[in-house]
């Protein structure tokens, strides 16, 4: 963070007019770090590449900013400028020297120093390719002393507008955080926390963000960091992992400190102490395993902090197990427990006895955190055809046009389409020049035609699905008297049918299948589809959506050795 | 009168106008046989009241489901921004404050009663729909101007203020609100989430995000997979970046819906007895029942499928059983409309075919002699309908306590850990948290049947007598007897303890007895349930005399003499229970087809109109190109009153001969339904040049190979339409000899003929063409090139109408071409 410092020094004393800083792991960070080092230094100006998509969202953004004015809705929401300031660039350069001219107060006629820091400049290139050179300019355009920082995670080169339009910046590279700018950061954190608490409440209960708590607290970041540096090295992101699960850790500490209090009744003064160092490594060995099970989850934010936290608070017998209930009387409740505990410590060693122990606490957190429980895999939430379609469109997708026919033709002649296919094989075999052909599951669901669908549908549901093809029920012979006695008739009525169509549709609705072609189209090509990404194009859910209906999935692949 | 040869004009309207229209009749199609003079009316009252009854119940029980998830959903909105303390210290260290997003699966393909009724409960909430994002300005502008709407306000912009999409009105806006009127918190809710563009709803969420938690935003997500929103694979993680992930919290909440639900339903609408002092009209008979769970087993377990299916069958049941007016005539029926009441319709001098085949009816059915005189008289006859429809009704409840007895029985069964009457009455011994990998374990293993079990039971039983069908049902009941047989002291006494009380609780809510009155003749032989409880509980004391014995038989071994009096009493206590439950079972379960009347309020085993709801299109086309006269022919019973007049002798003896005449017609429908018509003239059907062009066309399109030649299409489309010619010049020959007598019946055979329609909406008028038509082939060169003209339009515009029906695709490469598209079954 040596180098931020030097840009706010540098910002301060003498701006260069353009600082471009690249950071690809946290950019937030460092734009977090980077407004809270120029606090009262520097009138600083945040903007986000994002947020404003559009010139006069930058403007007014940048000039309410600078201005430091609120627009209030009961004046109408008026921007700072009197003048129309937003419609172009000369009107924003006019008013931002106007507004540069009504900063500088006092004998000096000086102004503060200002920048403008914009985050994700990228997305300005992209929806205003003609303001980022002009914006590179600033300082010589409007002919004031202010800088323009921009961070972002891509680089200046991929940036830059085109013919030199703009100049060169002052290229900042931040490294990539080690540990203990991680760590240093956590620790921050905890003391802002412990700030803020204080000032919020004024109970004297130990709370996790006690200062008391720090040295443990750090214990505690190393581990945490330890397990994951390995993934990620966003401070954000490890800050995120720790706060889930630190007040679960100290947890354990608090409960007993608040026992202590309570069975003491009149000695209130019984002083908050920080955790002994044994307690400490009983915790740490208590709450380790747990910490990867929350980089897996909450890294790719398949629950949320909360919810994880919740649904990983330890309960009193596991914490007994591992003598971390340190009250008497909680330990009268758990003593049986904790005989079969000491049996099987007896009875075992050691080293088996953790992993089961380890094991037993991942059942339990499986069962207890939500989002496993409540995932419904395709086969029970899908009707039965909509499996069938799922199906065929992953074979649809998978497999070229021209081995349908090798795949499911069934005609009078077997022979000759063995032979057909043999040779294929031994054509295969032969080395081939040219470039290397990309398995098919390396490029992804191919698009296809809805006929192929329906057709590829047919020939999977006559000889998969009994229900169709005998027509067991009473209701399968139509209205009309129709009787199939071609084989194969019988399905081809059923394939047709309305809600084949309908169940297309709906799978279309909910992402499963995705139509590749315009809506409006009547004519022309026909209907476009392909498996949609996740679930429908992994070979696994498919797979076990096949098997669950009786259909020979690895059969029906033409390429089985590239699906793995 | 449109100039068709002003070359100025690329284009004509020519409207179409129907030539030798009848004036439509006023609509009786609901006119039946045997039917009461005002017999429609009456159905369709009889049919309203009985479906609205039955949406109602639907209903309710749907919106029941609900609710809990509705109060949830509501729950977790309004806490979003006052946690408790454990969440406080987790949030309070992360890197940024987080979106509150509740993410709920199903709701969109749900009833839309589910997001109304949470949209109900809340306030302040801006609605986003897919078609308002189509990029980040209109998106945000609706989102700010939702929420200004909200309170009233609205916003224009203009230069000197801050632009409509700024997210910074907002923000001005939600400060100036009142501190005591302010909202708590602001919805914004996501309709349809998987047909938003990801790429705007990623920016709208990350400027959204920039603004928590001082603008206090709730996202609330209605996806409409049912998938959980948060297992990897899920919808949201598959689609958006981790980026936009990590600025929300989202927790989910799935809908309830699927076929667990579907079933539920079923079985507490017309199952359960809890509502039965509120009986719905109709009872849905097996095949109507069977179809549903075929249907949402297969393709769509939906309530709004299950109401379709229901509805449909409702209408078909009134609209084809004359005899159902009799539900809205008889006054005790809970149809509601009671106006009229059946003496004084019956004697109405319209309604005596409605009595006679009433008298006729209750005479059969009841199948004696005895009762002849009783429906002789008109009060012997409302009584005796009257006796029916009561017989009837416990009837249908008997089968209901039947399905319940067994259920119950099954379910104390493996309660206690057995297998109970087998795998296809559900295993209920799954402990709750594995519900979900033995769902999954269920479906996979045997996925042929795996949901609607229950459902199926009940279908079996109502099915028990029916010759068709499976003995599964006589098997459950004749296995039941053996496991009661079998059953240990201590498990008889339990479950007696169980039976009773739910009999009891059935007997105070019914208020009447349950007679099985299955004996022939006789009007009610009770076994009511008050005799049955009695009954139950002598022998539930005696289980009790028993199970104290027997205990004492394990603390000591005193009395030899009296346990073994207690072993026998048990025993006889074991067979005397099975034996009952045996009988009981069977005489509840008398089918109930064998009361008479059954078919005014049971649907029985008619086969549900599945083509309505289900239809195959292809092969509709199909049929409808190849035998265009199957489904443009009139009903039969118009036919009679058609005179044969002109037409009798055209019948001809041979088959070149247009021989399409009504009578014919009749034969060929009949025999021909079934067989694929592949070719002309061969066979017995009708000539080709009697089919619409359209239909000629496409005949011959199912003789060429992959690839059709367009031109030799025309010369074969010319050639047909040659003989068609020469036909009808040789028809009008002879019409003008056979003089004006037989013109003056219009011909039905002119007005069906889709060739002569098709001809007339090609030309501007009726008479230019006709005028033409009559004039022999070669009588000027001028006719002779309008016929070509003619023929030419005709075809181009039948080739039209095939390629708009998806049947020809054209190719780049040969210009001459077109591409077959659908191949025969037979190819």
């Amino acid at each position: 963070m040596n180098s931020l410092n030097e840009v706010v020094s540098l910002v301060e004393l003498f701006p260069p007019p353009f600082i471009f800083i690249n950071d690809p792991i946290s950019p937030k960070y460092t734009i977090q770090y980077l407004i809270s080092a120029s606090e009262d230094k520097i009138r600083l100006v945040h903007i986000d590449g994002t947020s404003c998509f559009t010139p006069r969202l930058l403007y007014d953004t940048i000039l309410n900013g600078l201005s430091q004015h609120r627009p209030s809705w009961d004046e109408g929401c008026r921007n700072w400028s009197q003048e129309t300031a937003n419609d172009s660039m000369d009107s924003f350069l006019r008013a931002l020297k106007a507004l540069y001219a009504s900063l500088c107060t006092g004998s000096s006629n000086k102004g503060p120093r200002v920048a403008l820091v914009i985050e994700k400049p990228e997305r300005l290139k992209e929806r205003m390719p003609d303001i980022l050179a002009p914006f590179t300019r600033l300082a010589e355009l409007s002919n004031l002393e202010l800088s323009v920082v921009m961070v972002s995670e891509a680089r200046w080169e991929d940036i830059r507008p085109p013919f030199g339009s703009a100049i060169d910046p002052y290229y900042v590279d931040i490294p990539v955080p080690t540990k203990e700018v991680i760590i240093e950061h956590l620790i921050k954190t905890f003391e802002r926390c412990s700030r803020d608490f204080n000032l919020g409440s004024t109970s004297t209960t130990p709370h996790p963000y006690d200062s008391v708590l720090l040295q443990t607290y750090k214990h505690f970041i190393y581990i945490v960091v330890d397990v994951c540096y390995l993934y990620t090295n966003d401070p954000h992101e490890i800050q995120y992992i720790a706060a889930a699960r630190w007040p679960g850790f100290i947890n354990p500490v608090l409960d007993a400190h608040s026992m202590n209090v309570e069975a003491a009744e009149d000695d209130n003064d019984i002083e908050f102490e920080r955790p002994s160092t044994e307690l400490l490594l009983r915790l740490t060995r208590h709450f380790k395993p747990s910490l990867s099970l929350a980089l897996e989850q909450l890294y790719p934010r398949l629950t949320n902090a909360a919810d994880w936290a919740r649904a990983n608070e330890s309960d009193a017998s596991s914490l007994a197990r591992d003598g971390l209930i340190l009250s008497d009387t909680v330990m009268d409740d758990v003593e049986e427990e904790e005989d079969t505990v000491n049996e099987m410590l007896f009875s075992s060693p050691s080293r088996p006895r953790s992993s089961k122990r380890i094991q037993e606490q991942k059942v339990a957190q499986d069962l207890s955190s939500s989002d496993i429980k409540d995932t419904l895999p395709l086969s029970v939430s899908l009707p039965r055809l909509s499996q069938f379609i799922l199906v065929a469109a992953y074979i649809a997708s998978m497999n070229p046009p021209k081995t349908d026919l090798r795949l499911f033709g069934r005609g009078t002649d077997e022979k000759k389409r063995r032979r057909r296919a043999t040779k294929r094989q031994m054509a295969n075999a032969k080395p081939k020049s040219g470039p290397a052909k990309i398995p098919q599951r390396f490029s992804g669901p191919s698009p296809f035609p809805l006929e192929r669908l329906i057709a590829i549908l047919g020939a999977l549901v006559e000889e998969n699905d009994p229900i169709a093809s005998e027509g067991i029920s009473s209701q399968n012979v139509p209205a009309d008297g129709l009787d199939f006695r071609i084989p194969g008739e019988r399905t081809d009525y059923e394939v047709t049918r309305v809600g084949v169509y309908a169940s297309i549709a709906q799978l279309t609705s909910l992402r499963l299948l995705v139509k590749t072609t315009s809506s409006d189209k009547l004519d022309g090509l026909s209907t476009m589809l392909k498996c949609g990404s996740g679930a429908p194009s992994s070979y696994e859910t498919i797979l076990s959506l096949a098997k669950g209906l009786g259909v020979p999935l690895p059969d029906l692949i033409w390429d089985t050795a590239a699906m793995g | 009168m449109i100039n068709l040869d002003d070359v100025n004009e690329t284009a004509y309207y020519i409207p179409y106008r129907e030539q030798n229209a009848e004036p439509p009749e006023p609509s009786h199609p609901l006119r039946l046989a045997f039917d009461l003079p005002n017999g429609p009316e009456l159905r369709w009252n009889a049919y309203k009241s009985a479906w609205v009854k039955c949406l109602d119940r639907v209903q309710t029980l749907v919106h029941e489901l609900y609710e809990p998830v509705v109060a949830e959903v509501v729950e977790k909105i309004e806490s979003a921004y006052n946690d408790d303390d454990q969440t406080d210290f987790t949030s309070l260290a992360l890197p940024h404050f987080e979106i509150p997003t509740i993410a709920v699966a199903n709701s969109s393909s749900a009833d839309p009663y589910f997001l109304s009724s949470v949209i109900f409960q809340l306030r302040s909430i801006a609605h986003l729909y897919p078609a308002d994002c189509v990029n980040l300005s209109t998106a945000m502008k609706s989102i700010i101007s939702g929420f200004l709407s909200t309170s009233g306000s609205s916003y224009r912009s203009s230069a000197k203020i801050l632009a409509a999409y700024d997210i910074n009105v907002l923000v001005a806006w939600y400060s100036a609100q009142k501190a005591d009127t302010r909202p708590q918190n602001l919805i914004l809710l996501l309709h349809d989430f998987e047909q938003f563009d990801p790429g705007v709803l990623q920016d709208v969420l990350y400027i959204c995000s920039q603004h928590v938690p001082s603008l206090p935003l709730v996202v609330l997500i209605s996806l409409s997979s049912p998938q959980s929103p948060l297992s990897p694979q899920s919808y949201l993680h598959v689609t958006y970046p981790r980026s936009t992930l990590k600025l929300m919290r989202i927790q989910s909440v799935i809908v309830p819906s699927g076929p667990r639900v579907l079933e539920e339903v079923i079985i507490k609408t017309f199952v359960d007895l809890s509502s039965v002092n509120d009986e719905l009209d109709i009872v849905p008979g097996p095949a109507v029942l069977e179809f549903l769970v075929e249907y949402a087993t297969r393709f769509n377990p939906s309530v709004h499928a299950l109401l379709n299916i229901l509805q449909l069958a409702h209408l078909k049941h009134f609209l084809t059983n004359p005899l159902t007016a009799l539900a809205s005539l008889v006054p005790h029926l809970p149809s509601g409309i009671n106006a009229l009441s059946l003496e004084p319709t019956l004697q109405e001098p319209g309604s005596t075919e409605f009595k006679e085949l009433l008298v006729q009816r209750l005479t059969s059915d009841r199948n004696d002699a005895d009762n002849s005189n009783s429906t002789s008289s008109l009060t012997a006859l409302t009584r005796a309908v009257h006796v029916a429809w009561s017989q009837f009704r416990t009837r249908t409840r008997s089968i209901r306590l039947a399905y319940l007895l067994l259920q119950g029985l099954h379910d104390f069964l493996s309660e206690k850990g057995y297998k109970g009457l087998g795998n296809h009455w559900g295993s209920t011994t799954v402990p709750a948290f594995m519900s979900t990998a033995a769902q999954t374990a269920a479906s996979t293993s045997s996925s042929r049947y795996p949901q609607y079990l229950r459902l199926q039971n009940y279908i079996n039983l109502l099915q028990l007598h029916a010759q068709t069908h499976s003995k599964q049902s006589a098997k459950d009941i004749t296995y039941a007897r053996t496991l009661l047989r079998k059953l240990r002291p201590e498990e008889l006494r339990a479950y007696l303890n169980t039976l009773i009380p739910k009999l009891q609780e059935l007997q105070n809510e019914l208020g009447v007895d349950i007679p099985t009155g299955g004996d022939e003749g006789e009007e009610r032989s009770n076994l009511n349930l008050a005799e049955v409880v009695r009954m139950l509980e002598e022998w539930r004391s005696e289980a009790e005399e028993v199970y104290r014995a027997y205990e004492t038989v394990e603390t000591g071994t005193r009395e030899r003499n009296m346990n073994q009096a207690a072993v026998e009493k048990f025993k006889l206590l074991n067979e005397n229970l099975a034996e009952w439950m045996y009988e009981y079972l069977g005489a509840l379960t008398t089918p109930i087809e064998s009361i008479p009347l059954w078919d005014v309020c049971y649907t029985g085993s008619a086969v549900f109109p599945s083509e309505t709801l289900n239809p195959s299109i292809r092969a509709s086309v199909i049929a409808g190109l190849l035998r265009p006269k199957d489904f443009a022919a009139e009903p039969p019973s118009r036919f009679s009153h058609v005179p044969a007049g002109g037409d009798g002798y055209e019948i001809a003896p041979h088959k070149a001969h247009a021989g399409q005449k009504d009578t014919q017609q009749d034969n060929f429908a009949e025999e021909e339904i079934g067989d694929e018509i592949t070719d002309d003239s061969e066979d017995d059907s009708d000539p080709l040049h009697t089919f619409p062009d359209t239909s000629v066309l496409f005949h011959r399109y199912l003789e060429s190979g992959k690839m059709i030649n367009v031109y030799d299409w025309f010369e074969s489309f010319h050639t047909v339409i040659g003989i068609q010619r020469r036909e009808t010049n040789a028809k009008d020959e002879v019409k003008k000899r056979k003089g004006k007598a037989v013109n003056g019946i219009v011909s039905p055979a002119k007005k069906k003929k889709g060739k002569e329609k098709a001809r007339d909406s090609d030309l501007d008028g009726d008479e230019e063409m006709k005028d033409h038509g009559e004039e022999p082939p070669d009588s000027s060169s001028n006719s002779e090139e309008r016929h070509q003209l003619l023929v030419q339009a005709r075809f181009i515009r039948a080739l039209h109408e095939l390629e708009f029906l998806g049947f020809i695709k054209h190719t780049r490469r040969k210009p001459d071409h077109v591409l077959r598209t659908v191949f025969d079954v037979g190819d």
